[in-house]
């Protein structure tokens, strides 16, 4: 039976990466999960939150709407993850919260029952790690490093996913279906792309060190599985880094050729990595 | 707010940008003048490894929402008041190459919503 669920693409996967939001549309496809896009959707509200306080009503906005279509919520970036879930949490422990939220809801007609579900892609193919595989025909010919997203899996208590000091879940839906997962010192730690809205040096310096030691260690691709992460390191990346051009793919990018759809298919357009798959 | 820090620097010690020589917000509650405010990742590993259970990502929002943000976060404020979101996204511009991918138009949530929503 075909599950219907609201794909949250947020900020920088709408304006920046469709690739991510329509490849991770196909993957849940050969799981047999329709997704949709909100209409009227809107940011987040993490990056308001240190700024104004009102954020909250936005990720509460964002989660009424969804329970009004009566579909659950699948996210992409680590940082609407864990923004909604958060304000799930605190509604759930206060229900004042809750109370307060609605109020301004009712201004623009919506009403927040905080029933619906929101998980991370990876949560969702986690769920379902088995069938995924069982899709996936062929093993792609590329030397891959995992980039965790954080905020998906911090803080513990409330993501609730996976181990938050060592995440597997990238590993264990990439390590059958790539011929190798590169193991290296900072893969457990934020990529620092929140930085590059207020500390642009310190950001650089973190994906520096990271693809210095990637590129030592003869990375082919860099898979991510959060816009964020995707937007320093490879969109930002000849800004900071010299040295040989490290591709990234977001993660449903290789379960789909995996799968068998072809680069078009998932908007795979970096000439290198179509030349690494092209064999398959 | 750091009344019941314990002041046992388990958050400036994992802090992996401190681990990396960049001085980040985590100073705070050890340092009375930090001006390092800003600098964070937004990785929660400083809140999850607190053992006084410290909510110090939410402290530094409050402490921030209180000083002068970079102008970047006024440049996020004014696209989300006209778009919804923190970067320009016309469905205009957009909806044509989403329909032909096979993804759902995009329709933006009207900007009195949005107002409602931040009215302070």
């Amino acid at each position: 039976m075909t599950i219907e669920k609201a794909l949250f693409a947020g900020c920088l996967v709408t304006a920046r990466f469709p690739e991510y939001e329509l490849s991770s549309k196909r993957v849940l496809e050969a799981l047999d999960i329709k997704t949709h896009t909100l209409p009227e959707a809107m940011c987040c509200g993490q990056v308001l939150q240190g700024t104004n306080p009102n954020w909250i009503y936005m990720a509460a906005y964002n989660l009424a709407l969804a329970e009004q279509h009566d579909m659950d919520l699948v996210t992409l970036c680590g940082g609407c993850t864990n923004t909604l879930k958060r304000v799930q949490y605190m509604c759930r422990q206060n229900p004042e919260k809750l109370e307060g939220i609605n109020q301004v809801l009712g201004k623009v007609g919506l009403h927040f029952n905080n029933t619906v579900r929101t998980q991370h892609l990876l949560e969702v193919l986690h769920e379902h790690t088995n069938e995924i595989l069982a899709c996936c025909e062929k093993v792609i010919p590329i030397k891959a490093a995992v980039m965790n997203p954080c905020q998906v899996f911090r803080p513990a208590a409330i993501m609730q996913f996976d181990d938050a000091e060592h995440p597997r879940v990238m590993e264990e839906l990439l390590g059958p279906v790539v011929r190798e997962i590169i193991p290296y010192s900072f893969q457990d730690r934020c990529c620092g792309a929140s930085l590059t809205m207020s500390n642009l040096a310190a950001a650089y310096k973190i994906g520096r060190t990271r693809l210095e030691e990637l590129e030592r260690k003869d990375t082919d691709v860099i898979i991510t599985a959060c816009g964020n992460c995707q937007l320093l390191l490879d969109r930002k990346q000849s800004a900071y880094f010299n040295g040989r051009k490290i591709p990234c793919l977001f993660l449903p990018q290789v379960l789909g050729l995996a799968i068998g759809f072809n680069p078009e298919e998932l908007m795979i357009n970096d000439s290198g990595i179509r030349s690494l798959v092209s064999s398959v | 707010m750091f009344e019941t820090c314990l002041k046992c620097a388990l958050c400036y010690e994992n802090c992996y940008l401190e681990k990396m020589g960049i001085a980040s917000f985590v100073r705070l509650p050890l340092e009375e003048d930090a001006t390092n405010l800003w600098t964070c990742s937004n990785c929660w590993t400083c809140q999850d490894i607190c053992p006084a259970e410290l909510p110090l990502m939410e402290l530094k929002c409050k402490i921030q929402q209180t000083i002068e943000p970079p102008s970047i976060y006024a440049a996020s404020l004014a696209n989300i008041l006209v778009y919804g979101y923190c970067l320009p996204v016309d469905p205009d511009d957009i909806n044509s190459f989403r329909i032909d991918d096979g993804l759902d138009p995009l329709t933006l949530a009207p900007s009195a919503t949005i107002a409602a929503l931040l009215q302070k």
